[in-house]
């Protein structure tokens, strides 16, 4: 077998998954050659920190330790969850009281003004027509449509 | 007491419970951790962050595989995620830290021959968990517990929801790709 062929099997060779006569050409390959037994020298002894590897203990105060992050989560969930609830439900009634407030606001604002027109109502057409022939509507002299054209501007 | 009614009781947030499954099972959930991570205080963060989805989630399983069967998921899926999280944050580090990493490995094992033997099977074990490291990610699982976990190729098919002859096909490929890493790197010596 050439080098190349032996160092495609030397994992499984430490691992001891060949057949008898593989394992046999391999080991007598690695007695031959300088090369291929230093590289499966470090492969051995690489590969095998996979078997000694140690087992952790875990801290004794992991479970304290827990229980505190669960504690905080379980407050941020309850505060998350009552605050869309409190908002659901405040954000309506806000909007629907003020919605009701500006309608009666306008009735009322509404009927006052109906009732001040009413006052007009009780005016007879005799007294406007007094009113018109006596009082003029600005300070200006009466003058003729005639002499106004003529002057050009009011004496 | 059954795994029904344990996980029944844990349901009704019955913390007495929840605290005997946290002793019975954090010893396992640790040791997959850091077989993945190789590091202690990732490994103990790793597993107290299981044990929380295990608490928030316990609705969602419906038991129908066993309590460890569900505890090596979770510990394999928080495991991997966080290598993936710390693979993302390197890469924003800096660049130079990305070639240092490619480079790593043949200066580790350069390394081997200048210290003495104390520090050697350290320096080996850095070679060899950088290769498990850098496996595709089916085959880094069904090896690792396989190897470091000491698992049959039966449980590894239900933690990974795949079939026997996929969990053997995962480890022989494995081998093969950690062996052709490990020469590569005894060759350039």
């Amino acid at each position: 077998m050439k080098c190349s062929e032996i160092q495609k099997k030397l994992i499984f060779y430490i691992e001891k998954e060949l057949e008898k006569t593989s394992a046999l050409e391999i080991e007598s390959h690695l007695s031959k050659c300088k090369k291929c037994n230093s590289i499966f020298n470090e492969m051995n002894k690489t590969y095998s920190i996979l078997n000694n590897v140690e087992q952790l203990n875990p801290n004794p105060f992991f479970y304290t330790r827990l229980s505190e992050k669960i504690k905080e989560i379980d407050n941020k969930e309850n505060k998350k969850i009552f605050q869309p609830s409190f908002i659901k439900i405040l954000q309506p009634i806000v909007v629907s009281f003020v919605l009701i407030v500006s309608v009666v606001l306008g009735i009322v604002i509404g009927n006052e003004f109906s009732q001040n027109s009413n006052i007009f109502e009780n005016i007879t057409e005799t007294e406007i027509q007094v009113y018109s022939d006596n009082f003029y509507l600005n300070e200006i002299d009466e003058e003729s449509f005639e002499n106004f054209l003529i002057n050009g501007k009011s004496e | 007491m059954s795994d029904k009614e344990l996980l029944d009781r844990i349901r009704n947030k019955d913390k007495d419970v929840f605290k005997h499954l946290v002793d019975n099972y954090n010893s396992l959930v640790l040791n997959t951790c850091n077989s993945f991570l190789h590091n202690f205080e990732d490994a103990q963060d790793i597993s107290q962050e299981v044990f929380i989805e295990v608490y928030s989630s316990i609705e969602k399983f419906r038991g129908e595989s066993k309590i460890s069967t569900w505890l090596y998921r979770i510990s394999v899926n928080k495991s991997l995620n966080h290598i993936r999280k710390n693979k993302r944050n390197a890469i924003f580090k800096s660049f130079e830290s990305m070639i240092k990493t490619q480079k790593q490995e043949v200066e580790n094992f350069n390394d081997l021959n200048e210290n003495e033997n104390n520090s050697a099977n350290e320096k080996r074990s850095r070679v060899l968990y950088k290769a498990i490291d850098s496996l595709p990610q089916n085959q880094k699982i069904a090896f690792t517990l396989s190897k470091l976990e000491s698992m049959k190729y039966k449980e590894i098919s239900e933690i990974m929801n795949v079939s026997i002859s996929s969990v053997e096909s995962l480890i022989f490929r494995a081998k093969k790709n950690l062996q052709k890493k490990l020469v590569n790197i005894y060759k350039e010596n």
